[in-house]
């Protein structure tokens, strides 16, 4: 039942297959001992075997071959033996032979006869075949050979050999005739042995089998054992050297201890190897997760908010760059040190203190004045709660997220200005509306007193729906519901037809009105009647503020980059500072000549958003005293101008 | 004639009520901001003195702080055309003696009859 089945283990660093995976465990664990426990019992035993068997068959060989060589010497010797005294004894007299026979071998001649080692027999054998036993040997058990002599063998002396009839023993007989008888034989036989043993070898070999063992036994240790040893060492120094860790050929040694060393090695290899796999399969974790910090911090360092998150203790463990932006003066190494040790602000950091015990702060209760650019106080505002593991539920600390409220704020501030204003500009023309209708309603009021009320509510009737159309417009463009209409538009055209219609409604003024508009201008695609809006009311402005008998020049040229249209007025021109919030909502100079004039400041702030609509910028240059130039400039890279189009 | 001062930036309303107090009978004299009616103020105190809240430079209720400050035997009345936004945040006039509140839009008549209660007319 080896399903394999996948599973990624507590880490989560690696899948493999788990059956499998702790087999190859066990395996490496008992694997190498048992292995090596096994082949030395079984080579241990054939390596003596041999040795033993060719030492045990030299030394037999050695033992053979002597016994060999020293039972030849003993036959030649019993050979001249045998012939000297076969021949003494058949020219002896026949009383002699006869006392000899009587004698029963106790004859001096006889008694060396019979001492010698290999006599078996001598006896006397009549022509009739009939036998006289006169000497026997100590050689009981053989036997005397009832082979006859032949004739020639009879009459001459001689010897001849042969075995016994089971073929185990050699003998060797001599024989002749008996002279003074003259028909007896006499026979002598000895013993002819193939191989002889000198008395005490046995003694000699049980002394040298056990040198000769021991000598093959050293050798057999110093091949089997010191030679690999050796060879190790020799292996070892070169590894040591920081050569391959290789295994060492023993196809001709076939030496057990370095075959163990060669399973060594291999085993060795292939758990290297395996932590080689599970060090690259960790190094591309590694890799992947340093990927994925680095991505997560960039993440967390391109918002705009900052970040930190504080331990169970309070100190700062994380923060991304936003972070101490919001903490100016603060040392840039935070990490690993509580609030109020490197906070610069005491209250904030007494805020967080307090609001760790009290389980968060909740976004908006906590703004801080942070930073100052130039008029504006910057402000910040933190909210802080626990974040806990996903898995686990522990704490890992305060999340701490801090935002710039400025902006805000102040839009917050800007739109509820935005409202009194409205309110209060409305409320001035139906203020003058309101008295001058009053006092229209007196009986014995002058002619001209009547005419000039009705001229002033007829304007400020005018002025109020100019307010509330640009309101309006501004409201639309400033919540984005605004529907652009664009559409393409010879610039020229355009322009000389605005020019046209202000002509006509000016037509009073003691102005000079210079206009400059080529008739090659590229076309632009743009909102016409958005855009007339705006240039209007740079025109109107321009007529309005202007000095009796001045000038206001209308012109347009085409750059490399852009088009630009301006408006240039001889004008009493705008002081830095007012340049500075000309284009805010509800914006008038303190100037008195210039409050004199109707307005209500929000003109040239509509006159910018529909500039902006169109992706164009709109700016001011003025001198006092001299006059002003307003210029909306379309970017050519943008889709609002179309080249080459005329 | 008493002699009445209007600090009012909006000439509009400047020039109505301008005729309809000469038409009652008073001398009308014009500041376009609290800087100017203080100047005016300083050299020759008015009969009396209308004045609006928002104005450039000083307005309203600066302007009325510093005649307190500046003049604490004062005895002409002070009337200050507001919006009722305004009137409702209107502690700090606690301090200043004789001062009116005038909501906006407000009638000539009204106007009219107040400061004729405070500034008569000599026949």
């Amino acid at each position: 039942m080896n399903k394999a089945s996948a599973t990624i283990d507590d880490n989560g660093l690696s899948v493999s297959n788990s059956a499998s995976d702790e087999r190859r465990k066990g395996d490496r664990r008992q694997w190498p001992t048992r292995r090596l426990r096994h082949r030395r019992r079984r080579i241990q035993i054939p390596a003596f075997l041999p040795l033993l068997l060719i030492a045990a068959l030299s030394l037999t060989l050695l033992l053979v071959v002597y016994s060999w060589q020293s039972a030849k010497t003993i036959n030649a010797e019993t050979q001249l033996y045998g012939e000297s005294i076969t021949k003494a004894l058949a020219n002896v007299s026949n009383e002699a032979l006869t006392d000899l026979i009587a004698e029963q071998g106790q004859s001096p001649m006889l008694q060396n006869l019979k001492q010698h080692p290999h006599f078996l027999y001598f006896l006397v054998e009549s022509k009739f075949g009939e036998r006289q036993l006169v000497l026997e040997g100590h050689q009981s058990g053989i036997g005397i050979p009832s082979l006859p002599l032949s004739a020639s063998q009879r009459v001459s002396q001689g010897n001849r050999a042969f075995t016994t009839l089971k073929k185990t023993v050699g003998i060797v007989e001599f024989y002749a005739p008996i002279k003074t008888s003259g028909s007896h034989v006499l026979r002598i036989g000895f013993l002819k042995p193939t191989f002889y043993w000198q008395p005490g070898a046995q003694y000699y070999f049980l002394i040298s089998l056990p040198l000769v063992l021991l000598t093959f036994a050293a050798f057999s240790s110093i091949f089997s054992t010191y030679l690999p040893m050796h060879r190790l060492g020799q292996h070892f120094s070169s590894m040591n050297e920081g050569k391959e860790f290789e295994t060492i050929d023993n196809s001709q040694t076939k030496s057990p201890l370095i075959d163990d060393f060669n399973a060594l090695i291999a085993n060795a290899k292939n758990i290297v190897r395996e932590i080689e796999v599970k060090q690259d399969a960790l190094e591309i974790d590694r890799k992947v997760l340093y990927f994925d910090k680095l991505r997560t911090e960039a993440v967390l360092d391109a918002l705009p908010l900052g970040v930190a998150v504080l331990d169970v203790a309070g100190s700062v463990t994380y923060c991304n760059k936003q972070f101490l932006h919001f903490f100016p003066g603060a040392s840039p190494n935070i990490v690993g040190k509580s609030f109020s040790e490197w906070s610069p602000s005491l209250a904030v950091a007494a805020y967080v203190q307090s609001g760790r015990k009290s389980g968060g702060v909740k976004p908006g209760e906590l703004q801080y004045e942070y930073a100052q650019r130039g008029n504006h106080t910057k402000v910040a505002s933190v909210s802080m709660q626990t974040v806990q593991a996903a898995d686990s539920g522990n704490s890992l600390g305060e999340l701490m997220i801090i935002q710039d409220v400025t902006s805000t704020l102040h839009n917050k501030r800007m739109s509820e200005e935005f409202a009194i204003k409205a309110a209060h500009e409305l409320k001035t023309p139906l203020h003058v509306v309101k008295m001058y209708s009053e006092m229209l309603m007196e009986d014995d009021l002058e002619p001209d007193v009547r005419v000039e009320s009705l001229n002033t509510i007829y304007d400020e009737v005018d002025r109020m729906a100019d307010l509330v159309n640009n309101l309006l417009n501004i409201a639309k463009i400033e919540m984005g519901n605004i529907t652009i209409d664009k559409t393409r538009v010879k610039t020229s055209e355009f322009l000389n037809d605005i020019y046209d219609s202000m002509i006509r409604s000016a037509n009073n003024s003691t102005l000079t009105v210079v206009k400059d508009i080529p008739e090659s201008l590229s076309t632009i695609v743009v909102d016409k009647d958005l855009l007339r809006i705006s240039i209007n009311n740079l025109l109107s402005n321009a007529i309005k503020y202007n000095r009796e008998g001045g000038e206001v020049r209308f012109a347009a040229e085409e750059t490399d980059d852009a088009i630009l249209i301006s408006i240039s007025d001889s004008g009493p021109g705008i002081s830095e500072e007012d340049q500075r919030h000309i284009f805010d909502k509800f914006y008038r100079s303190e100037d008195a000549e210039i409050r004199k004039k109707s307005g209500h400041g929000l003109g040239l702030t509509l006159t910018r958003n529909i500039v902006q609509l169109h992706h164009g910028s709109l700016t001011v240059e003025s001198t006092l005293g001299e006059g002003s130039r307003f210029t909306i400039a379309f970017n050519k890279k943008s889709n609002i101008v179309e080249r080459g189009r005329v | 004639m008493p002699m009445i001062l209007i600090a009012e930036d909006e000439l509009h309303i400047f020039r109505v009520l301008r005729i309809s107090l000469e038409r009652a009978g008073y001398e009308v004299e014009h500041a376009l901001n609290g800087e100017e009616a203080l100047e005016f103020i300083r050299n020759s105190p008015p009969d009396a003195l209308i004045t609006d809240i928002a104005m450039p430079k000083m307005d309203g209720q600066e302007l009325c702080m510093r005649i307190t400050e500046e003049l604490p035997e004062r005895t002409f009345p002070i009337i200050v055309a507001t919006s009722k936004a305004d009137i409702e945040h209107r502690e700090w006039s606690r301090v200043i003696p004789s001062l009116t509140f005038l909501e906006k839009p407000a009638s000539l008549r009204a106007l009219i009859a107040l400061l004729a209660d405070q500034v008569p007319v000599d026949e």
